[in-house]
Order: structure tokens, then C-alpha cells, then sequence
């Protein structure tokens, strides 16, 4: 006889109010997943139909949901889960030393559940905590900057959770002002530091002057596209009867970037007033936070921080005496990158996988539950009482022009002090974020420069003769990449171009939705032929196949994801293509026989 | 709103995308995930066009026509961009066209061997293995065919609501599987079969059965009940092989329930009756079909007006108006609502197609006026023994279990049938009667919309339509019908039937007509 799955009484009271959270049941589903895996440690066939009952759906639609996800387990797991990041920024850290070295103490040869059962290892992509590289998850803790001796630590349970230690950045500090207070994510600190001094103000001005503000700010969005947020906002139906939503990206997931991460684990309640105050910009009564999965801290930091606003009625019904209801429901991610990409997110917070929509009709039109929805960043949001504080005109005239307000940049890989830094957008120039002093603090151990990959891996790479270019939206678009989501990663010449092609490749491909031919054959078929180049089997046909192959993907896929998803190929080949041809000709990967590209080129004598 | 196509000039309402409009033109874009009656998702990419003035090729599928718009569907670009496309599809696949069901009848193979893509680039060993020959019931499903269009989500979410089959996994590891491989439980499996643009889904029944190409097609109505679903009867040297859903809007989109997909089988089934036959004292025999009618029309010429005729909704215009006019001819009792099948006539069973009432023509025989006499009038008639001559044109009534007693009266019971059942030991003759495969005509669904059924293949042996049966006993009571087709049948009838005067066969076309939208223009 099969056990019967069930919630005990606490956890399907604890479903409940989770549900009552969406208009529609089925949106309940990735909640309820956690919820059922928390409890039993994995979702067994059962599982899934008791779900599928619970909210609504067939166990079919349930299975088809939740077999997306990659942080839900349909086999019995370890007691302690080790997930360790080894995504670009990780690996040039060591990561996959660390790796090999956690599945070497165990006796695995990979991922794996250990011989005593008690540990499961896994390979996880980018988990934001570059900064913190190589780092891991212990069970959903934080283990970051882990050292190899550090192993044994880690198995005994002797070293379950240590974060990284966040730098400070040399200017003034404004978005990040709170965060290195004691306390910081405190309500008494947030409103000692003048935080919803003004909120009633602002609640009490009509939405239509906010909006036209946040015009006047020049605010683009910093999830990676840089839309100007009042024209996006602008963009809603007026007059229309339908409910409206707010989401919030939370799902931060390109490679390189952990910006939004350090604001919601440090400084919750800005966030919260942003969210309040542009709900009540587009009169929106209710705003889902999607937080990606990994992000178990923030989840807890966050709902620690609404509890604590709601008590002060800052966020609920009737905010502060003046009349407007805003809601805020935090969602959990489960594991995918897409999910970022704003259609699938609301794919996936409708209990659905994370596939993105066609556009038209863009969210603002139909989106959540086919409603009117704003889609914005974190820090987008963060900085909406910014500009209703000090005025649009301070924050349209803080950085430059056309690019405006203060902007986070994080910066990993190869640098002496990763981290995330806050200047006026476009004050700082890339050479500064890796080189400069109260930065990155250039390179270590005396290495040269390779390459920058100046915002997230869906960025075209710089050389390192191409790094004296402002950071920012226009400058970066010049100069042939893109600010995207401001995560720089920094390469030095001990690098393989090849590997580091090959590692985000891998990203991509584990990571395509699969909804879309060419992406979904696209990445896998591009994974397999550098596998092949890297390992010294290429053959020189390899290099125009994959040049194809990025021509027919950018081409022609669904979703931006796919035209991010040829780009470290792309750019590689057109910066560093004689490194490509050095392995199909050599059939080996330099870093066999010399410590740079171009000892090795040099000793090859060609 | 104008928009050029290959040259082409055409005028859409706003709204319509590049792959409805080319289509208007007779243009294919080709496409694998896009149906015209499912939602656009927009996963293949294959359906990619140039417009001028855009950089990129676009969909097709999910691209609007706008005003002035010049669109390429056929250029070196776009098909450069779509034999990419096709060779990514290709990548996992494992191009097992000679062992494969579908072949004939998939895009795959079709595109594949127009752009000649023989060189694959990448070898077996390198494919995702997935699922083969996993038993779903009435479908067998082979995930490594499958290109992952979700067609097949998309009909049972949208049509059946059914939900029964979903994917698995996510990127190139997509996998499409029914949960826990449960078999497919709905009504409408077989559209599963039809949807899927390639070889991962087929039907139990047909696999193996024949290769497609060397079939016959023939347009035809399905008689499985009153929504009379547009179907095409495909069959070779005079056997049927499957019935497949044909388009239509307005009645059926494109689909078609299993249970008239089934119905196939009747037409060829061992019990089919090839002759007359007469029950006598002792034995029951079989007499030449033309004895027969001689015997019969003696019958009724002897009964006076103590006849009554009994007309079956199963039955064609031609059918009834032909049984009708042989009821006049002796001034007999008539009607056709053994179990009221009137009543049931709208009723949709399950939200889909299929209705309460299984006959085609309930409406038809409204239409044409047979519900005359009363079924219980005449079965008070019968018990009291004031039936001389009893003529069904279908075993309906005889399938009623009260059947024995109000018949036990009639000295002489005749019934058409096409095949043999326990229930026409009832009565004393039997005459062969041509499946509805078998016999052209028309039929009214419940909506009013007069729909044409044509001759597949020949009735078997003796028998023959009902329409000619009736006009041959005419013929022998000395009132011949002018008619020698059912087409001529159907003109005889226009002229005396309010519903269908001024109408033709070649009028009602192949996808029906709408007779209130007849009676309004
Ligand atoms: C594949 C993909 C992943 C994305 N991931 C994120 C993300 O993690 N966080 C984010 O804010 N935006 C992400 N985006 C961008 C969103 O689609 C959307 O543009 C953004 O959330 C809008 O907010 P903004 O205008 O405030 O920048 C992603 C886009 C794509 C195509
Ligand atoms: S490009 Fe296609 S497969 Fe890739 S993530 Fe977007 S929709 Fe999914
Ligand atoms: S089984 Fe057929 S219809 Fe379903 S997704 Fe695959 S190819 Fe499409």
C-alpha cells in the first residue's frame, strides 16, 4: 500500500492563507510545492496529486508545473542539501575545485545523494553571491567565500552559514544607506533614517502626479532592459474596470548580479515604501514579490519586515489613515532563470511553468491574470521614494544625463575586492569599478586583464583595451555591450575565452525554458560542440556551426532569453576567435602547456 | 485593411494574422505548432515570413496584417531562416519515417524532404533519449518523435478541458507524457492523433493499418448524433479504414468524438445483411430482395389504410421524403418519435460535440413533417389490431422492450436494416438496407444546417439505400417517384418542403448551409 500524502493540521492551515493570497487558487501551486517538500523532503506521485487537488488542477498540469522547477525533488534527497554555485563568477574563484572536492569527501562522482544518505550534492547556477565566491547553500543557508580546507567544516555541520561580508562603496551613500547599520532591517532603523517620513504625503497625492514624476526623473528600469519606469506605467489602460497588479522582480538570476539581494536582505523596508507608494502610482491594490527560490534569507528577512509594517499599518487596508489598500504577497520562485523575464514570471505566479507569453499584448495590457500589470525591478522600485522625497528634478540631475538617479554595481570574477557599489549612474567608468581604489580594486596575484563582461552574462564582453567607458545605459551601448543588470564580471589572463564560453553556455542551456525551437535545440546543440572545441575534438567546421547557430537563435527565438543566450558565444568568437582556433588546432586547450593565450600562442610558434 | 502576399494583394479585417491571410490566398506557411482552432503560441518558429521594412523574419502566426504591409513567404531569407529552424527541430529527433505511422501525413517528414536535410549534423548517439511506444489507451505515444509543439496540451485544455497530458522537464529534456502514462479517458482521444503535426501521438486502431497514401477520401457528415460533425471517410477498395474529422467552423472546427470515429466498423461488420428475409412458419429464409418488395407492396396494397409507417432519424432527406411519399401513396399512419428523440435533440452531452440525441436527422424529419400520426397513436392502433401492414425504416421501435406486446397484433411487420440483430426476429420481413457510407443525401443537425453525405464505396449484396427501396415499391404500387438519384430525390422534396425550397445538392456545398440564414437572406 502506498502512504497517503497529507500536510499535518499546522502546515495545511499555514496552505490556506497562502491561498487565500491569490484571486485564483492554481497561483497557490509553487507554495504549495515548498510547502509539501519542507515537510516530506520530497514531492513523490502522491504529492503531486494531493496538490494538484488542493489547488485545482489535474496532476498532470501539476506535474507539468512543478517538473520545471529545478529546486523540486520527485526522489527522496539528503538530509543536508549542498548546492554549490558553479556559474561563471564562482568558477573563476575556484568553485570547481570546491566542487570536486565536496564530491571527493563523500565518494560521488557528481551530483549525488551520498552512500550514507545524509548528503545530497548538486552543481547550482549563479545563486547571486558573486561576491561571496565560490559560494554555496547548506540547505538554503548562505556559505559563502568558502575556502577548500573549509570541506570538513561544511560536511560536520561545523560551518552552516556564513555570508558575505558586503564592502562599502566610496561615495555617498544612498540606496544603500541603511544597510551597514546595526539593525538595518529594523523599522525603528528604516524610520530613524527618515524612511516613511513621508509616505502619507505621497499617498495622499494623486497617482496621476506621481506617475508624471517619476517621467520627470528620468527612472529606467535596473532589471536589465532600462525602460523609462513613468512611460511603462504610462502604458497602463486608463478607465479600465479591471483589477491592476504590481510585481516585483525579485527573481534576480543573471550571472553576476546581486544587487537586489544585498537591498532585500539589508534594507527590507525601502522596498516596502516603494512598493507602496508606486501600488498607489498605478493603482494597484495588490503586489506580488517574486523572489527567486535560493533567495531562503531574503524570503525570511522580507516577510519579517511586512509583518512588521503591517503591524504599523503601513502596508494593508487603508495605509496610514489615508484611504488606500495596498497588499503585498511575497511568491517564491522554485528554480529557473527565465522566470525573470517578466511574461514568464507572471506565467509562473498563475501556477504555471515559467515560459514566457508572446508580445503583444505586453503586461501592462494583459498580464497578470490577464489584467493590467507593471512588471519592475527591485531596485527600480527602491528608488521611487528616492525621487518622491527629494524631487524628480534631484534625481534627474543625480548622475548624468539620460541616465539618472544613483545605480548599483556589482562586480565579481577576478577582482581584489568583489561586491556591490553604489555611485551616480554613469559617474564611475568600467576601468573604475574594476580598478579603482573604494571598487573592485583591480586584479590579484598580479595577473592581467582578459576581458569584463560589464553587465551579467547576457552582456557582450569588453577587452581589456574596451573598459574606459561610463557605466551606464548609452555609453555601454556604444562601446558594443549593454549596462543590462550592472553585474560586471571580470576576467584575468590565466582564462580560457573557450571555457568561459563553454561554462555560460552551460547556463543557458540548462537554463532555456524550452518552449522555442531554436533556443531549446539551439543552446544544447552550441553546449556540445564547445564541449567538443574545449576538450580538443573540435574540427574547424565546429567554429561556422556555432557562428550559425548564434545567427539563427538571436534570429529567431521567443523570448529575449535567446539572443542573451548566444552571447557569450558570439562575442567570444568575435573577440578572441585565434583562441578557438588555437584548441581545434592544437586539439587541446592551451592551459595544458602554458599560464596565458598568448605564451601559449607564442610558444605554438605560428 | 490590404496587405500583399507574395504578390498578391488581399483585404483582411484587422485582427488577422500573415499565416490567415496567406492561407485565404492559398498560400502554406509551413508551421508546426499553429491550428486554426487553438490558441496561438508561437513555439516552432517555423512559420517565419519577411515584411518589408522589418530586419528580422517574423512569425507568421502571431504577426497582425497591418495596412500597406508587403510580406515575402517564400524569399531566400526566409527560407534560409526556416531551414535552420527545421534542422534544430531535426536535432533530437529520430527520423524513423520508415517505421513510422505518420509518414505521409507528417510536417516533418514533409519539410525535411523539401530542403533536403539528409546531412544530419549531428549523430544518433548524440540525441536526448526519451519515451517510445508508451500505451496511453486509445493513443500510443513516442516522445522522441515529438517536436514539443503542445498542440495536444492546448486541445485538451482548450476543447476538452481535460488536462490529461502535460510536459515534463524543462529546455532540450522537455518531455510530453501523460501523468503517470494513465491512459487517455475522453471522448475526443482520436483528435489527439489528428492534432500531433507529427508521429508522437497516434491512434491505436489505425497504426499499422495501412500507409495513408494509398487511400481514398470522401467527404461525408458523421451520423454518430444531431451535431453531425464534417468528417472525411477514408477507405480503399472498398473497405473503410478511419474517419477523420473534416473542417468546419460553424458545426465541428476540427474535430470529432470517438464514438463516431468508431462507426466505421458497422459499415463492415460480418453481421451486415446482404439479402431479404422472410420469416415463415418454421425456418427463416432468405428470398431475393426484388420477391421481396413484390411480397411487401402486395402487403400494403391488400391493407387498405390499415397500414402505418414508421420513418428512423438514422435516415437521409432522400430517405425519408422517398418513405414518406410511399406512405401517401396508401394514405398510412406515420411518424418517426420512437423514444423521443426530439427531445434530446439540442442537448449537448459533454460540453463538446456530442449530443443526447445519437441519430443525424432528427431535425430533417421534423423538417420534412413526420411526426404525424403519433408514435402512440399508432401503437394503440397496433394493440387493438387495427394495423394491418406495419413498414419500419430503421429497428428502432423493435429495439424496444415493449415491442413483443404492441406488436403481437400485427399480422405483417416489415423492417429496413443494415445489419442483423436479435431484435428483427420481431419481425416478418427484413430488407437489406445500405449503411449510410454506402449512400449519399443530406441530413439537418440540430442547428438547421442541411449538411451532404456522399457515396464512399458500394452496398454490399443486395441491399441498397432506403430512398430505393421506397421508390421501388412505389414503382410496384403503380405510383413511381421521379427519381433516379438521391440528388433527384432531394429536388422532389425542395419543391414540396417549405425548409428546403429553392435548394440544390450543389447549393448546400460541402461544409452544409444554414437554413434560418437561407430563410433571412
Ligand atoms: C531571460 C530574462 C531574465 C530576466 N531576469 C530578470 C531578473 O532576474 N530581474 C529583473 O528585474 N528583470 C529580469 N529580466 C527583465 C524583465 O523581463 C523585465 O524587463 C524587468 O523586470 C522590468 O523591470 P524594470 O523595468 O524595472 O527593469 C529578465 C529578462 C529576461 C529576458
Ligand atoms: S528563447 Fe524560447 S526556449 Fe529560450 S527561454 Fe525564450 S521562449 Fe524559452
Ligand atoms: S505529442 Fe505531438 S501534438 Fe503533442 S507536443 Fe508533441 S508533437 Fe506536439
Amino acid at each position: 500500500m502506498t502512504k497517503t500524502v497529507e500536510y499535518k493540521p499546522e502546515n495545511l492551515a499555514l496552505f490556506e492563507r497562502i491561498r487565500a493570497r491569490y484571486p485564483e487558487k492554481r497561483s497557490a501551486l509553487l507554495p504549495a510545492l515548498h510547502l509539501l517538500q519542507d515537510q516530506e523532503g520530497h514531492i513523490s506521485r502522491e504529492g503531486v496529486e494531493y496538490v494538484a487537488a488542493l489547488v485545482g488542477v489535474t496532476p498532470a498540469q501539476a506535474h507539468d508545473a512543478a517538473s520545471f522547477y529545478t529546486m523540486f525533488r520527485f526522489t527522496p534527497s539528503g538530509r543536508r542539501r549542498i548546492e554549490i554555485c558553479t556559474n561563471l563568477s564562482c568558477a573563476l574563484r575556484g568553485a570547481d575545485d570546491l566542487y570536486a572536492g565536496v564530491c571527493n569527501k563523500l565518494g560521488l562522482e557528481g551530483d549525488g545523494i551520498s552512500s550514507a544518505g545524509d548528503h545530497a550534492v548538486s552543481s547550482a547556477e549563479c545563486l547571486a553571491a558573486c561576491g561571496g565566491a565560490p559560494a554555496l547553500q547548506v540547505n538554503g543557508a548562505w556559505v559563502e567565500n568558502v575556502q577548500k580546507g573549509e570541506i570538513e567544516d561544511v560536511l560536520a555541520g561545523r560551518l552552516s552559514r556564513r555570508p558575505l561580508k558586503w564592502p562599502r562603496s566610496p561615495g555617498e551613500p544612498i540606496l544603500l544607506r541603511n544597510v551597514f547599520k546595526k539593525d538595518s532591517t529594523s523599522l525603528a532603523t528604516y524610520r530613524a533614517g527618515g524612511g516613511y517620513a513621508r509616505l502619507r504625503d505621497h499617498l495622499t497625492t494623486p497617482p496621476g502626479e506621481i506617475v508624471e514624476a517619476v517621467k520627470l526623473s528620468n527612472l529606467r528600469g535596473r532589471g536589465g532592459a532600462g525602460f523609462p519606469t513613468g512611460v511603462k506605467w504610462g502604458f497602463l489602460p486608463a478607465g479600465d474596470p479591471r483589477p491592476r497588479y504590481l510585481c516585483v522582480n525579485a527573481d534576480e538570476g543573471e550571472p553576476g548580479t546581486f544587487k537586489d539581494r544585498l537591498l532585500i536582505e539589508r534594507d527590507p523596508h525601502q522596498l516596502i515604501e516603494g512598493i507602496v507608494a508606486s501600488s498607489h502610482a498605478i493603482r494597484a491594490r495588490a503586489c506580488y514579490v517574486y523572489l527567486r527560490g535560493e533567495f531562503h534569507e531574503a524570503c525570511h528577512v522580507l516577510e519579517n519586515a511586512l509583518d512588521e509594517a503591517r503591524g504599523a499599518n503601513l502596508v494593508g487596508p487603508n495605509v496610514l489613515g489615508t484611504g488606500v489598500d495596498v497588499e503585498i504577497h511575497l511568491h517564491r520562485g522554485a528554480g529557473s532563470y527565465e522566470c525573470g523575464e517578466e511574461t514568464a514570471l507572471i506565467e509562473s505566479l498563475e501556477g504555471k511553468r515559467g515560459q514566457p507569453r508572446l508580445k503583444p499584448p505586453f503586461p501592462a495590457a494583459k498580464g497578470l491574470y490577464d489584467c493590467p500589470t507593471i512588471v519592475n525591478n527591485v531596485e527600480t522600485i527602491c528608488c521611487v521614494p528616492l525621487i518622491l522625497d527629494r524631487g524628480a528634478g534631484w534625481f534627474a540631475s543625480y548622475g548624468t544625463e539620460r541616465n539618472a538617479g544613483p545605480k548599483l554595481y556589482c562586480v565579481s570574477g577576478h577582482v581584489n575586492r568583489p561586491g556591490v557599489y553604489e555611485a551616480p549612474m554613469g559617474s564611475i567608468t568600467l576601468r573604475d569599478l574594476v580598478f579603482g581604489e573604494g571598487y573592485g580594486g583591480g586584479i590579484p596575484g598580479g595577473r592581467r586583464l582578459r576581458a569584463v563582461i560589464p553587465g551579467g552574462s547576457s552582456t557582450p564582453m569588453l577587452t581589456a583595451g574596451e573598459i574606459d567607458v561610463a557605466m551606464d545605459f548609452e555609453s555601454l551601448s556604444r562601446a558594443g555591450s549593454a549596462l543590462g543588470s550592472a553585474g560586471a564580471i571580470v576576467i584575468d589572463d590565466s582564462t580560457c575565452m573557450v571555457w568561459v564560453a563553454q561554462r555560460l553556455t552551460r547556463f543557458y542551456r540548462r537554463e532555456s525554458c524550452g518552449k522555442c525551437t531554436p533556443c531549446r535545440e539551439g543552446t544544447a546543440w552550441m553546449l556540445r560542440l564547445l564541449d567538443r572545441i574545449e576538450s580538443g575534438k573540435g574540427a574547424p567546421s565546429d567554429l561556422d556551426t556555432l557562428s550559425e547557430l548564434c545567427e539563427t537563435i538571436s534570429g529567431s527565438a521567443l523570448c529575449p532569453f535567446g539572443d542573451a543566450a548566444v552571447i557569450p558565444v558570439a562575442s567570444t568568437l568575435a573577440r578572441f576567435r585565434a583562441e578557438y582556433e588555437y584548441h581545434v588546432r592544437e586539439k587541446r586547450c592551451w592551459k595544458e602547456v602554458a599560464n596565458t593565450y598568448e605564451d601559449a600562442a607564442g610558444g605554438a610558434g605560428r | 485593411m490590404k496587405c500583399m502576399i507574395d504578390g498578391r494583394e488581399i483585404e483582411v479585417e484587422p485582427g488577422t494574422s500573415i499565416i490567415l491571410a496567406a492561407q485565404r490566398l492559398g498560400i502554406r506557411i509551413p508551421h508546426f505548432c499553429w491550428h486554426p482552432d487553438l490558441s496561438v503560441d508561437g513555439n516552432c518558429r517555423m512559420c517565419v515570413v519577411e515584411i518589408e521594412g522589418s530586419s528580422k523574419p517574423q512569425t507568421a502566426c502571431s504577426t497582425m496584417v497591418t495596412d500597406g504591409m508587403v510580406v515575402h513567404t517564400d524569399s531566400p531569407q526566409v527560407r534560409k531562416a526556416r531551414r535552420a529552424t527545421l534542422e534544430l527541430l531535426l536535432v533530437n529527433h529520430p527520423i524513423d519515417c520508415p517505421v513510422c505511422d505518420q509518414a505521409g501525413e507528417c510536417y516533418l517528414q514533409d519539410q525535411y524532404m523539401e530542403h533536403g536535410l539528409h546531412d544530419a549534423r549531428i549523430s544518433l548517439d548524440e540525441k536526448v533519449r526519451k519515451r517510445k511506444v508508451v500505451d496511453l489507451g486509445p493513443i500510443v505515444l513516442d516522445a522522441e518523435r515529438c517536436v514539443l509543439c503542445s498542440r495536444c496540451i492546448r486541445f485538451e485544455r482548450e476543447v476538452t478541458g481535460t488536462n490529461q497530458l502535460g510536459f515534463v522537464g524543462r529546455g532540450d529534456h522537455t518531455e510530453i507524457a501523460a501523468f503517470d502514462n494513465r491512459p487517455i479517458s475522453h471522448n475526443y482521444a482520436g483528435n489527439l492523433a489528428d492534432v500531433c503535426p507529427v508521429g508522437a501521438l497516434l491512434s491505436r486502431d489505425f497504426r499499422f493499418r495501412m500507409r495513408v497514401w494509398f487511400l481514398e477520401s470522401t467527404p461525408s457528415v458523421c451520423p454518430g448524433c444531431s451535431t453531425g460533425c464534417n468528417i472525411f471517410i477514408d477507405h480503399r477498395d472498398g473497405e473503410i479504414h478511419r474517419l477523420r474529422p473534416r473542417r468546419n467552423v460553424s458545426v465541428n472546427r476540427s474535430w470529432m468524438c470517438d464514438l463516431g470515429r468508431a462507426l466505421y466498423k458497422g459499415a463492415g461488420a460480418p453481421s451486415r445483411l446482404l439479402g431479404a428475409r422472410l420469416r415463415s412458419e418454421d425456418d427463416r429464409g432468405m428470398i431475393p430482395v426484388g420477391e421481396a418488395l413484390d411480397l411487401l407492396s402486395s402487403r400494403l396494397r391488400d391493407a387498405g389504410e390499415d397500414v402505418a409507417f414508421l420513418a428512423s432519424p438514422q435516415a437521409t432527406n432522400e430517405d425519408l421524403f422517398a418513405f414518406q411519399s410511399l406512405c401517401d401513396a396508401v394514405s398510412g399512419m406515420l411518424d418517426f418519435r420512437v423514444d423521443d428523440p426530439q427531445d434530446r435533440m439540442a442537448v449537448l452531452e459533454d460540453g463538446v460535440l456530442l449530443r443526447a440525441d445519437r441519430n443525424p436527422n432528427t431535425r430533417g424529419c421534423l423538417e420534412l413533417g413526420l411526426g404525424r400520426t403519433g408514435v402512440d397513436a399508432i401503437m394503440s392502433a397496433c394493440r387493438a389490431g387495427r394495423v394491418k401492414a406495419l413498414l419500419l425504416q430503421g429497428p428502432e421501435l423493435l429495439r424496444t422492450p415493449a415491442a413483443g406486446i404492441f406488436l403481437e397484433k400485427v399480422p405483417f411487420v416489415a423492417v429496413m436494416a443494415e445489419n442483423d440483430e436479435p431484435a428483427l426476429a420481431r419481425a416478418h420481413l427484413v430488407l437489406p438496407a445500405a449503411a449510410w457510407t454506402e449512400n449519399e443525401g443530406t441530413f439537418v443537425n440540430f442547428a438547421r444546417r442541411v449538411q451532404r453525405i456522399e457515396r464512399a464505396i458500394e452496398p454490399p449484396g443486395e441491399s441498397r439505400p432506403r430512398w430505393r427501396l421506397a421508390s421501388d415499391l412505389l414503382a410496384r404500387l403503380s405510383r413511381p417517384l421521379d427519381a433516379t438519384t438521391a440528388w433527384d430525390v432531394f429536388r422532389l422534396a425542395s419543391r414540396s418542403t417549405a425548409a428546403f425550397s429553392g435548394l440544390e445538392h450543389v447549393s448546400i456545398g460541402e461544409s452544409g448551409l444554414d437554413l434560418d440564414a437561407i430563410k433571412e437572406s
